[in-house]
C-alpha cells in the first residue's frame, strides 16, 4: 500500500497529541496576535501540544513550554504532513 | 562619601528573580504596593564596597508591551524612571524566548547587565553557553552567569555591579566568564579585578 503525504490543516485543539506541527494562520486580532507573538508564536513556527486533557493545553515551543486556554488554542491553525 | 544606586530586577516570569532579591536584599527589603496599583512592589538595599545599592524586584514580563497592570508596571520603571542599571534576569534553558525582552531594553538604550540563571539546570541538559558570542551579538552586553536558587554567582553579580558602576557606559564593556562546572566567575577585562 502507498503511503500518502497530505497536508491537513486544523486548529491546534484537534491536532493530534506529541505530533509536530506548523502554526500557519492566527485567526485572532492584533493584540491577541501580539501577545502570542511575544510568547513565541509567530507565522510559521513549530509547535507539538504535550499535555491535553480537555481544558487547557500544554504546548512546546521554540525551547519552552507555555499553557494556553482552549478558546485561544482554537485560534491558531495548525498543519503537519499525515503520513509523517 | 557612599553613593546610592538604583538598580532593578527585569526579566520573564520565573527566571529566578525574587531568588536573586533575597539573595542580594537578605531581611534588607520592604513589600508595598505600585502607587495607584494592586500589583506588589518589592525594594530593598544592600551595601557593597562602600556603595549602597537599592533594587527594586520587577514583576515578570515577557515584553516591554504591557497587557497587564503589573507588566505596564515593569515597562514604566525601565522606560519612564530610568534606574541606573537594569540588571536583566535571563533563564538559559529557554534563550530564545528570554532575549525578546532583551532586545526590547537594549533599544531603550538603558544600561544593561544580563544574568543567565539556572545554570545548574543548563548543565544538567548538556546546553552551553558562549558568553562571549553571546555579549558580542547584544553589542558588548556584560553577562554574569549563576544558579542563584543553590547561591552560586551572586558573589559575583554583587562584584559585576560595583564594577559597573565605577566604570563608563555598561554596554560597551564586554565580558567573558570563566567556563567550568562550579565557576561562575566573570571578570572585567579593562581593570583585570576579581
Amino acid at each position: 500500500m502507498m503511503k500518502s503525504h497530505n497536508p491537513s490543516i486544523c486548529p491546534l485543539t484537534m491536532a493530534p497529541l506529541g505530533q509536530d506541527v506548523r502554526l500557519c494562520q492566527l485567526c485572532a486580532g492584533r493584540q491577541m496576535a501580539h501577545r502570542l507573538a511575544e510568547l513565541g508564536l509567530t507565522p510559521g513556527v513549530c509547535l507539538r501540544v504535550v499535555q491535553d486533557a480537555g481544558g487547557p493545553l500544554l504546548i512546546s515551543v521554540r525551547d519552552s513550554r507555555i499553557a494556553l486556554g482552549r478558546g485561544i488554542a482554537s485560534k491558531l491553525q495548525v498543519e503537519w504532513m499525515t503520513g509523517d | 562619601m557612599t553613593d546610592t544606586f538604583r538598580v532593578a530586577l527585569a526579566g520573564n516570569p520565573n527566571t529566578g528573580k525574587s531568588t536573586i532579591f533575597n539573595a542580594l536584599t537578605g531581611a534588607n527589603q520592604h513589600v508595598g504596593n505600585w502607587p495607584g496599583k494592586t500589583v506588589v512592589r518589592r525594594s530593598g538595599w544592600f551595601v557593597h564596597r562602600d556603595t549602597t545599592f537599592e533594587v527594586v524586584d520587577l514583576p515578570g514580563t515577557y515584553s516591554l508591551s504591557a497587557f497587564s497592570p503589573d507588566e505596564e508596571v515593569a515597562r514604566d520603571y525601565i522606560v519612564r524612571t530610568q534606574p541606573d542599571l537594569v540588571v536583566n534576569v535571563l533563564d538559559v534553558t529557554n534563550l530564545e524566548r528570554n532575549l525578546y525582552l532583551t532586545a526590547q531594553i537594549l533599544e531603550t538604550n538603558a544600561p544593561l547587565l544580563l544574568v543567565l540563571n539556572m545554570q545548574d539546570l543548563a548543565l544538567r541538559r548538556g546546553y552551553r553557553v558562549d558568553y562571549e558570542k553571546l555579549s558580542q551579538l547584544l553589542g558588548g552586553v556584560p553577562i554574569v552567569p549563576a544558579a542563584a536558587a543553590k547561591g552560586d554567582g551572586i558573589g559575583a553579580l554583587r562584584d559585576m555591579l560595583w564594577h559597573l558602576l565605577q566604570h563608563v557606559v555598561p554596554n560597551e564593556t564586554p565580558i567573558n566568564s570563566l567556563p567550568g562546572e562550579n565557576d561562575h566567575v566573570a571578570f572585567c577585562p579593562h581593570c583585570r579585578a576579581l
